[in-house]
Formats: structure tokens, sequence, C-alpha cells
């Protein structure tokens, strides 16, 4: 089961991905993907559902108000970097593309209106690069574990750090004291 | 009408010559003719002048005559001479008077008058004298005792009258001739000055149809400008109004594509109860999920079918805003052209501002459409640009006396005073180069006021926010 979060701040849009996620099968090469859809109508809900869920893919407009697709998705690669990021606009401007590649490092830039089957396949297409990623960079670090690169304590950190970013971070108070949680703290 | 005396032929005009007599009594009728002629009034100019011209070429005839009898009879030279002159003078005095008589205030008399009175002047002295020299020169005299004898005989008073009258006439003549050329210098200036008038006229002419060309041209590159403009924004525009139309395009689509996998679910299902195999219809309806279609159908359907209709909206707006076919004046309903102008711009604001509207209840006002869009447009494009995060954009709409008035008020950045005594300029641009063309705001302008007589008007606090406000009368005057 993939899990997949959808911003858009038009609600028929997110009704009719819905139904498609829903119905067709997510295929690539010989892998198939059953998945989950979160719909939001706000980038600000959708954060907030990044910061306690884990999940595979994002897929963003990008004309929203108060936030656009590329600084939600900015935002949501701090809290989950090794998501697979998709944008699905129909504003097709140069300048937008160019930052979508270049600050965020989407995998791919949909145009609106989508061909509902080449969105399924673009989908599929970055889920399987994501598994594929994930599995040689777990597959590499056994290797150096093996050869004695990093240490065992090293490959169990960077696995939480994957699971929850910043866990392995000690922030430090003024004082000496050790602040548990993040929020209090500005980062840098 | 007064009379002329006619000039008598007299006696003491005989010279005893015949063919002189003869002539000179020639010459006498011809000057009472021309007289006459000329007294009539209603004498046509070509008659006149050829009457003149019999005149003047009989004369001529005549002093010639009279010239080869002196030479022939060898008369004393000094005579011949002297004779000779009055002859010259005659004649030009006779072409001189002519000439002038139009600006004489009695040209038939005064005509008249001088031919006849140098005719007998002329006789009496000159060819009396001639003829009675002949005459010694025929009993054989020499010819220079005949001019001395000539001189002893006349009467002294006689010959001093006829000296002092021909050069009385020499000097009338010379006087003559100078206002004459004195005549002529004037009209000669006056024919200047009327051609130079007539040049400066017609020079005043053509620089006037050049002129008119000119504003012609002017007049067209307006229109141009404001055709120009309107397509630029809507350039501008192109962006943002595909992103309004691809956006229910995109789901009305998809959802289109689900409809075919729930149609062709629904034909399975059927197609199973036709059937009537239980194990079929048990199998079909596990794998339709039918529970789930029923409950999105509607929702699917209705979804689609307002997206359709919003891209039915957007176009039709999109047509009313660029409409050129109408060009014409005509009743409008403003509020609603706001609205959907609002709708061509949405992209623009929605992302930048809330819209807030106040719309008050106005008539119809007589005006052309798509112009005063193009103002709504700009208005509103500008008050979403001036606003930095996201603001609010207030429209309000009203009826004061015969106008109807307009305000479009954002909470973006403000304008300086130099600024706001600016923005009517053309080509005054506060935006980012290729964001702004800096004609906006002088073709609303243009279009309020000139184009409909209306006003236009602007507050601005820096940070606070900018209004307009424009003014349109009902019935608007006739444009230029």
């Amino acid at each position: 089961m993939s899990r997949i979060l959808i911003v858009d701040d038009e609600d028929s849009i997110l009704k009719s991905l819905k139904r498609v996620l829903r119905l067709a099968p997510c295929v690539y090469g010989n892998q198939t993907f059953t998945l989950e859809i979160s719909a939001f109508n706000t980038p600000q809900a959708a954060l907030e559902a990044a910061r306690t869920e884990e999940f595979d893919l994002f897929l963003s407009d990008y004309r929203m108000p108060v936030m656009d697709g590329i600084e939600f998705l900015k935002a949501a690669k701090e809290i989950q970097p090794d998501t697979a990021r998709l944008i699905l606009s129909g504003y097709a401007d140069l300048n937008a593309l160019v930052r979508a590649v270049n600050e965020v490092g989407i995998d791919r830039f949909i145009g609106k209106p989508w061909n509902d089957y080449d969105l399924m396949s673009a989908i599929g297409q970055a889920l399987a690069h994501r598994e594929l990623l994930l599995e040689n960079r777990q597959l590499a670090n056994l290797v150096r574990v093996e050869m004695g690169d990093i240490s065992p304590e090293q490959f169990e950190a960077e696995r939480l750090e994957r699971i929850e970013p910043g866990i392995t971070e000690v922030n430090w108070g003024p004082d000496g004291s050790v602040v548990l949680d993040p929020e209090f703290q500005t980062r840098e | 009408m007064s009379r002329i005396d006619t000039f008598v032929w007299d006696a003491r005009f005989d010279t005893g010559i015949p063919i002189v007599d003869a002539q000179h009594k020639q010459l006498v009728d011809a000057v009472n003719l021309l007289g006459n002629e000329l007294l009539q009034g209603d004498v046509s100019e070509e008659r006149l002048q050829a009457l003149f011209h019999q005149l003047a070429e009989y004369a001529r005839h005549h002093f010639s005559d009279e010239e080869d009898m002196m030479r022939t009879l060898a008369i004393d030279e000094r005579h011949r001479l002297e004779h000779i002159a009055f002859h010259r003078q005659f004649v030009e005095q006779l072409v001189s008077i002519w000439k002038s008589r139009a600006s004489l205030a009695k040209p038939a008399e005064t005509v008249h008058g001088f031919l006849a009175s140098w005719l007998t002047v002329h006789i009496l002295g000159e060819d009396q004298s001639m003829a009675r020299q002949f005459e010694r020169l025929n009993k054989g005299e020499a010819a220079a005792d005949a001019f001395a004898a000539e001189k002893k005989s006349e009467d002294m008073g006689t010959s001093i009258l006829l000296g002092a009258m021909g050069r009385l006439y020499s000097l009338l003549s010379e006087q003559n001739a100078h206002l004459l050329t004195l005549n002529l210098g004037l009209e000669e200036r006056v024919e200047a000055r009327t051609h130079a008038l007539a040049e400066a006229n017609s020079r005043l002419a053509s620089e006037q149809v050049e002129l008119t060309e000119l504003l012609h041209k002017v007049e067209d590159a307006q229109q141009q400008l404001l055709q120009s403009e309107k397509m630029a924004a809507i350039g501008q525009l192109a962006a943002g109004v595909a992103h309004e139309i691809n956006n229910p395009v995109g789901f009305v689509n998809s959802n289109l594509g689900t409809l075919k996998t729930y149609a062709e679910t629904l034909l399975t299902v059927i197609k199973a109860y036709e059937s009537s195999d239980p194990a079929q219809i048990a199998d079909a309806l596990q794998k339709a999920d039918l529970e789930f279609m029923r409950e999105d159908l509607p929702s699917l359907l209705a979804e689609s079918q307002d997206g359709l209709n919003r891209v039915t909206k957007i176009v039709q707006d999109l047509k009313d805003f660029s409409r050129v076919d109408q060009a014409d004046r005509q009743p409008s309903d403003l509020n609603a052209a706001l609205e959907s102008t609002l709708n061509v711009v949405a992209n623009e604001i929605k992302y930048k501002a809330d819209v807030v509207r106040e719309l008050g209840d106005i008539p119809q006002v007589d005006c052309v459409l798509a112009q005063i869009n193009q103002v709504f447009m700009n208005l509103l494009v500008n008050a979403a640009q001036a606003i930095p995060e996201r603001g609010k954009i207030v429209i309000r709409s009203g009826l004061e006396n015969d106008h109807v008035w307009f305000e479009i008020e954002d909470t973006g950045k403000g304008m300086s005073a130099e600024i706001q005594q600016r923005i009517f300029e053309p080509f005054f641009t506060t935006k980012p180069v290729g964001k702004g063309t800096g004609l906006g705001l002088s073709i609303s302008y243009d279009i309020i006021v000139k184009k409909h007589g209306g006003r236009m008007d602007v507050r601005s606090v820096i940070d606070k926010g900018t209004c307009f406000r424009l003014w349109l009368p009902l019935t608007a005057p006739v444009s230029t």
C-alpha cells in the first residue's frame, strides 16, 4: 500500500483524482501499487498531515492561495525528504517549472488537463523509482557495515533519521540543557 | 450724359495741299466717330479698340505721308525735325491717354477733347507753316530762305501762342506718360500682391488638407494603440485564463474517463443479470462496488456539469470582454460587466486578494461596453498587482444624480504623490519590465474622460492602498 498526499485548492480536482486513483491499477514494470489517498484543499492542512503521517508521494497543484505548490513541496521535503514529489498544474509558466526542478527537485511536472493514463504511470514510475533508491541505499549501507566503513550505530541512526528527520540531532539550549521539542527552537 | 461738342471743320484748316486736307478731314471724322462711340457707353470694348486702332493707323499713315512729302520737297531740315517730333509726341500721347482712359472721370470728353484740340493746334500751326514753305519752295526759293521767311512772316502773337501750346502739350504728354508708368507700376504691385495672397491662400488650403490627414493618422494610431493595449493585456492574462480553463477541463475530462469505467462495470452487471446465472451475478456485483458508485455517480455528474458551466462562462466572459463586434454605444448593465471582467481576471486576483462586492443598484449606462470592460480590467489587475502578499479588493458602484460611479479599492502598496501625478501619462509604469505596458491607465483615462465624458480620480496612501473612482454620465455626450 502506497500512501499518496494530494493538494489542490479545487475540490472538484481532488474528487476526480480520488476517483481515478481508486479505480485504476497503478502499474510500473512488473510492480503494481495499491494507493491510499489523502486529499487536502489547502497546503497548510497538507503540511500538517505530512508532519504526522508518512507518505510515499506528494502530488501538488502549483497555483494556490497563500502558499504555492513549490513552497509547499519545499516545506514537505524538509519533513519527509525521501518522498516522491509531483506537480499537477494548469499554469504552464516556465519560471514555475524552473523553480520546481531547481528548488524542489520534482520527479514530474504534469499539465492540466491531464490524461488519466499518463498520470497513473507517472505516479507508478515515481513510486518505483523511490523504492529502488531506498533499496539501493539500504543495500549500500549493509555493504558499508560489512566492510566496516560505517558502524552499525551509524546505520541505525540513518534508518531512524529517515523515519523521523532530525531525530538523531541533539538540540542544545544555551544553558547546556537538551531541548527535546524542536518546535521551540529556531533551526540554524 | 454730357454731349460732345463735335469737332467741326473750319475753312482756316485748309492748307491748300489737296492730299493733306483730305487726310485732315478724314482724321476729324475719325475723331468725332470715336468720341461719339465712347460716349454711348454700351459699345463693346472690341469695337472701341477697333476704332481707336483705325484712328491711330490713319494718323500714322497721314504723318508718314506728310513726312515723305517734306523729305521729297526738301523742306528746311529744322522745320522737318520739329514737325516729326510733334507727330511722335501725338502718337505717344494718344496711346497713353487711351490706355489710362479707364481711370479718367470723363473718358469720352477727355479723349475726344484731346484729339480735337491737338489736331486744331497742329493743323493751324505746323501744317499751315509747312504748306506756306512748300509754296515758297515751289516759287524757287531756297529751303533755308523759306524757313527764315516763314519765321519772319509769322504773326508774333500767333507764333508765341502756338509755341506755348506745343510746349504745353509736350509737358502734358510727359506728365501723362509718367502717370501711366505709375499707374502701371501700381497695377503690377496690386497684381503681385493678389498673386501672393492667392499663393498664401492655396498654401494654407494644402496645409489644412495635410493637417486633416495627419489628424486622421493620429486618430487611427490611437485606435490601434487602444486595441493593441487590450491585446497586450489579454496576452498577459492568457496564462491565467488558460489556468482557469484547464482546471475544470482537467477534472471533467478525468471524470468522463471514470464514468466510462463505471458504465462498463454497470453494463457487465446488467449482462450478468441477463444471463440469470446467480454465480455470475454474485461475481459481477462483488467486483462492481455498486454502493460506492451509487453514491459517487450523482456528484461526479454534478461536478462535471459545474466544470463545463465554468468553462462556458469564462469563454463567454472573454468574448464579452474582447468584443470588437460591438463598437457602438448601447445601454449596458455595468455591474454585470464588472462581474464578467472580474471572472476573466479571476486568476490574477484570487491568489492575491479576497474580492468584496458592494455594488449598488444602478441603471443601464449608455457606453461602449468593450472599452469600459478594458478599464475595469486595468483597474482590477493593477489592484491585484499592488498587493504584495495577500489583501482585499473592494469593488463598489452607485448612482449620484445623472452619473454612475465605480470604485476599485485595494489594500496594496499605495503610491507616493509624485507617482500619483504621473499615473495617467502614457508609458509611465512602476511595474518591472515586461509586466506592464505603461498604457493601461492612460488609455483608461482616455476612455472614461474623453470618449465617455466621465471623470476619473484616485486617492492613495502609501502602505495602505489605493482607490480609483470613476464617474460615467448615464447618457454620454457625443464623443469627438
